[in-house]
């Protein structure tokens, strides 16, 4: 074996360094068989990630079981749930149809009531109004009495004056002429009026 | 090493099986199947019907009948309290005798009545109590407002016209000293001293008169009538015959 000393700054030789190579892989060749001759197996390092994988995947794997677990469960209380609640639900159902019908009768109710109380409603403003009219009517009919009244004494009037003016007529040499024609005109206005006011009364009633 | 993984793998599957599940979600609102109908409610003290249906703008209408002037006339007034009523001051000038009924025709005994010399507006107190009083408006209607009459056209029965405010304008007949509205909603003899209301229901004039052809009303504003009723006097008895 070449050695070199510490201050010996030359580069070796090429023989020499390919000597301390073969002699390197020597020695590795020994310890080699060496290992062989005392049962120690070579081994050879594979890949580095393979083993990481492999634990990921196994965690993955552990995962997946308790999801799958977990939804297994869940899903048979839901199973149970929705037993449970079958019957609850035909029942309301049920209810909700009964209530359903209630409300259409009960709408029909109150769409027959409404047309009710329209009718009861124009029948009062109806009646309302032939009252009104009835007490228009009144009134005119009083009014009408009223002149009727007056028209009557204006007639009687004219009756009494052209009765008294008969009588003196008869015996006109008892009265002053002058004083006769001047109550004879009083009588024929009196029984102007009268027969004015009669026309008017008739033209009130409607009477040609 | 596999040995380990694969019973802690064993141990996980199995306390997560035999572990307590938590609670389950609620379940949903209910579903609504086929039609529904929605059904309104009535809000107690918000609505304006009477026990008999009428409405509040038809109930203070009242028909006034006018006995004097050698003749019957009639107009339209409204309840503006429990016994004062407005009306037109043409509707009572010469009345001997007046009479007042209700919308479902009850007859009301008449105490006084009050004329305004600003207006062609009139007041009159009834010794009986009017069914409904209406609400004022605070402000004057502007043209193009949407309108309702209630009153007694013709004499006839209480009736409902609408139309829409189209302008303000002199009186032309003189009978007002303020503006006057002029609406599109028909009005004829006996229509005068109809209330006229807004979209609310409130008083925004009071119908004194109609164009010849009967497709105008003219109306006094409230504001008018405010003034009226703010007056603590009036010319007592009914004005004289036209």
């Amino acid at each position: 074996m070449t050695q070199r000393r510490p201050n010996d700054d030359t580069e070796p030789p090429y023989e020499t360094r390919a000597l301390e190579n073969l002699e390197r892989e020597v020695d590795v060749s020994l310890r080699r068989a060496d290992d062989a001759i005392a049962g120690r197996g070579v081994r050879r390092r594979g890949p580095r990630w393979l083993p990481i994988t492999a634990v990921l995947l196994g965690l993955l794997l552990i995962a997946a079981a308790a999801l799958a677990t977990y939804l297994w469960r869940t899903t048979d209380e839901w199973m149970a749930e929705s037993d449970r609640l079958e019957p609850v639900a035909t029942e309301l159902a049920a209810e909700r149809d009964s209530l359903s019908g209630e409300l259409d009768q009960a709408q029909r109710d109150l769409a027959a009531t409404e047309e009710q109380l329209r009718e009861a409603q124009d029948r009062i403003t109806t009646l309302a109004n032939e009252k009104a009219q009835t007490a228009d009517e009144r009134e005119v009919a009083r009014l009408v009495a009223g002149d009727v009244v007056g028209v009557a004494n204006q007639l009687e009037v004219c009756v009494r004056g052209q009765d008294q003016l008969i009588t003196a007529l008869e015996d006109i040499e008892a009265f002053d002429p002058a004083s006769v024609s001047a109550f004879a005109r009083d009588v024929s206005d009196a029984c102007a009026q009268a027969l004015e006011g009669s026309e008017e009364i008739k033209r009130q009633l409607g009477i040609e | 090493m596999r040995q380990s993984l694969l019973a802690a793998a064993v141990s996980v599957v199995l306390l997560s099986g035999c572990s307590e599940l938590p609670d389950l979600p609620p379940l949903p609102d209910p579903v609504a199947i086929g039609d529904t109908t929605a059904v309104q409610t009535p809000t107690p003290g918000t609505t304006t019907l009477s026990p008999d249906g009428f409405r509040t703008t038809e109930r203070v209408a009242v028909r006034v009948r006018n006995v004097g002037c050698g003749g019957v006339s009639t107009g339209s007034g409204f309840a503006v309290s429990e016994d004062v009523l407005v009306t037109n001051r043409h509707v009572v000038a010469g009345a001997e005798t007046m009479q007042v009924s209700t919308y479902d025709g009850q007859d009301l005994l008449v105490e006084t009545a009050g004329s305004a010399i600003v207006a062609d507006l009139a007041i009159v107190r009834t010794r009986s109590a009017l069914p409904a009083a209406v609400t004022l408006a605070e402000a004057d209607p502007e043209p193009g407002d949407p309108i309702e009459v209630v009153g007694y056209p013709g004499g006839e029965r209480l009736t409902s016209s609408t139309g829409t405010v189209l302008r303000y304008e002199a009186d032309p007949l003189d009978a007002n000293a303020e503006q006057i509205i002029v609406t599109d909603a028909p009005a004829v003899p006996g229509s005068s001293g109809s209330p006229m209301y807004d979209e609310s229901g409130q008083v925004v004039g009071v119908v004194y008169a109609a164009t010849e052809d009967a497709t105008r009303s003219l109306a006094v504003p409230v504001s008018t009538l405010r003034t009226l009723l703010d007056q603590t006097s009036f010319d007592d008895g009914v004005p004289p015959c036209d």
